[in-house]
């Protein structure tokens, strides 16, 4: 977990630093009259202190020889491939939703994403799944689309639902 | 109007059949999600933000009042029972309220919890009726200044309480208000880091973030977590009845938690879960039966109560100054803000309707969550054995929809999204979200605090030190910065005279 905490930091150093040189090149004004770039530059230069500070932290918790360090000491056990594998799918299916939304429409994208995502929490009898799946779009639809008036893409459905 | 005939005022408003069902569904909603563990008061009023938009920013108000305080009673349910938190703040309640259930009392400490919730959340609310509007008319003397220092000591107090990791939270903050700083800025129409993007010209809204973050992280978290069967032990009505003396014993801790929650309820952070850790450690000097760590029932009395008040304490900033001083509180003001209301200290005197009867509804909602906590505990506490795989794809489904539905924009759901992420990796790497979360609100709002009053000043930076309220706020904030780090370096030293002599 040390080697993710020690990269993470790394990685916010690096975007920081990043934010920091774009934030230099926007308009600062004067102390009296502050420009879009002036508040910016505060705080950027904030954040490439405390995530310098932070990577500082993980490096040297590691090498005084206390390998997980203060800040990583209590950070939460790595998990098994199987159990991780379960939170990259999720991700996979929350990312293949946003992507059908538009063409497909959100009833149908929701509940292949539904059926998924149940599948992927360890139920597996596919007649009750695609039932709990269909039950919650539909409520879904009447609450947001009917009665909330929410204007969700309704895709290749539009023209019954409509 | 003066705060009595404000709340007569105000009932007439809470007893309307609208309000009295969002009273309603709040609390019950409140405590299942007190009851699950997870998913928090927080995420699911962001959850349920878009819910809110067909109705009066008033229903939407005490929807989410019901919720927060109905977590706080919900939250111990499970604790006693099951040995398992409901909730952050509810943690504290394991300790006692656990080893009373396995001594055969644990109705007897089901009943003192949602009893000394009860009292403690009308004391809260008494507290916010009297002191928001006082604070409110001291507020209108506020200048760009003073609201930039409040924001500022606010975020350097929650890095100091927020728990764990001090330069964590530092750098949380630090990320919070530089994603504060996307999108068009608003005196001149710069873009600033939208890379050519226009649908980040609106910049980064709180919600998608705090979605993100607190929903989908939470069931990416879970995920990973192998399901447990739960045996529920079961408590029949007439146990719930504590004995005198169990009584007796509770009534000062009731008290007690109810003053430390309520003012500790005022201080940026999680202060439902600071405010229960202090009403222990009081309880616990105070103890005079020696059974502390044994099931005392002073340890869920106190800390019970503290943890209600300390939602009544949260809203009086937002209610007052229009600063949510939590996430939670956050997601309160975007209720308003989404209906066109500016939260700030003439909310009271413009919209008494929505002041008063915010408040009088809380006291509705105390009476609902008395019996939803007593009566029918047993009901509710079965709600825990809801399988994951319903309740689960449920949170996902109300992020996918929900986040959707405040702009009508998909770059909000990928935005969720990427959030979720970053919050799963912040949670497997022990960061905490809240100050992220509580920074991007802030962050726009010092902006233009801080431009305001350094035009006003003609540039002068010391009028952050020189006006008394900005002076004294931010020798609070220095002293809350510096007292620990100076305590800490004094400790070795003590610590090492002691060991010599």
């Amino acid at each position: 977990m040390k080697a993710y905490d020690t990269l993470f930091a790394g990685l916010v150093l690096a975007a920081s630093i990043v934010y920091e040189v774009m934030a230099l090149w926007m308009p600062r004004g004067r102390v009296g009259q502050p420009g879009p770039g002036f508040f910016p530059v505060i705080v950027g230069a904030f954040l490439v202190l405390t995530a310098a500070a932070c990577l500082i932290q993980t490096l040297a918790a590691g090498r005084h020889g206390n390998p997980a360090g203060e800040a990583a000491e209590d950070a939460v056990p790595a998990q098994s491939a199987r159990q991780t594998g379960k939170t990259w799918l999720l991700l996979i299916f929350l990312v293949l939703y946003v992507f059908a939304l538009q063409p497909v429409g959100f009833p149908i994208a929701l509940t292949v994403f539904l059926v998924a995502s149940i599948w992927v929490f360890g139920y597996r009898k596919w007649l009750p799944v695609a039932g709990i799946a269909v039950a919650l779009t539909v409520i879904s639809y009447l609450t947001f689309v009917v009665w909330l008036k929410v204007p969700l893409p309704l895709g290749i459905l539009s023209d019954i639902l409509d | 109007m003066d705060a009595f005939s404000g709340l007569l005022h105000g009932f007439a408003v809470a007893l309307s059949p609208i309000n009295l069902l969002f009273g309603f569904l709040g609390a019950v909603i409140g405590t299942i999600i007190g009851i699950l563990p997870g998913l928090g008061p927080l995420g699911t009023m962001a959850l349920l933000l878009s819910l809110t938009y067909g109705f009066e920013p008033t229903a939407g108000m005490i929807l989410f009042a019901g919720i927060y305080f109905g977590a706080m009673y919900g939250g111990s349910t499970t604790s006693i029972l099951l040995n398992i938190p409901g909730e952050a703040a509810s943690v504290i309640t394991v300790l006692e309220g656990y080893k009373m259930a396995k001594k055969g009392r644990a109705g007897a400490a089901l009943a003192v919890a949602a009893v000394g919730s009860f009292i403690a959340g009308t004391i809260s609310i008494l507290f916010l009726s009297f002191m928001a509007p006082t604070l409110a008319d001291a507020a209108l003397k506020f200048g760009p200044s003073e609201y930039f220092t409040v924001a500022l000591v606010g975020l350097m107090i929650m890095s100091r309480l927020q728990g764990g990791n001090f330069l964590k939270s530092l750098m949380m903050i630090a990320v919070g208000l530089t994603l504060g700083t996307v999108g068009m800025e608003t005196v001149a129409g710069y873009m600033r880091f939208t890379f050519g993007q226009q649908a980040l010209a609106q910049g980064i809204d709180f919600l998608p973030a705090a979605m993100g973050l607190f929903g989908i992280s939470e069931v990416l978290v879970t995920a990973e977590e192998p399901e447990e069967n739960i045996s529920l032990q079961t408590v029949k009505f007439r146990d719930l009845w504590p004995t005198r003396e169990e009584w007796r014993r509770s009534f000062w801790p009731m008290i007690r938690g109810s003053f430390i929650g309520f003012f500790t309820g005022l201080v940026p952070g999680p202060s439902p879960v600071i405010a229960t850790m202090v009403s222990y450690s009081v309880e616990r000097k105070l103890d005079k039966h020696g059974e502390f760590g044994k099931g005392a029932i002073e340890g869920v009395a106190g800390p019970e109560a503290a943890n209600n008040a300390a939602v009544g304490g949260a809203y009086v900033p937002l209610m007052a100054l229009g600063i949510p001083f939590t996430p939670a509180m956050a997601v309160v003001m975007a209720v308003l803000l989404i209906h066109g209301i500016s939260p700030g200290p003439t909310l009271i005197s413009e919209h008494p309707d929505l002041f008063w009867g915010v408040i009088a509804s809380m006291y509705i909602g105390n009476f609902m969550l008395l019996i939803f906590n007593l009566p029918l505990v047993g009901v509710f506490a079965n709600i825990i054995k809801t399988p994951l795989f319903i309740l689960m794809p449920i949170v996902l489904l109300l992020c996918l929809v929900g986040v959707y539905s405040i702009n009508n924009a998909i770059v909000d759901v990928w935005l969720m999204i990427g959030f979720g992420l970053l919050g799963y990796i912040m949670r497997r790497l022990k960061y905490d979200s809240a100050p992220l979360v509580l920074a991007l609100v802030l962050g726009p709002m010092m902006e233009r605090s801080f431009r305001e009053a350094m035009m006003i000043s003609k540039g002068d930076l010391t009028v952050f030190v020189t006006r008394p309220i900005s002076a004294t706020l931010i020798t609070v904030g220095v002293l809350v910065m510096v007292l620990p780090l100076l305590l800490a370096a004094l400790r070795p030293k003590s610590a090492g005279a002691q060991e010599s002599a």
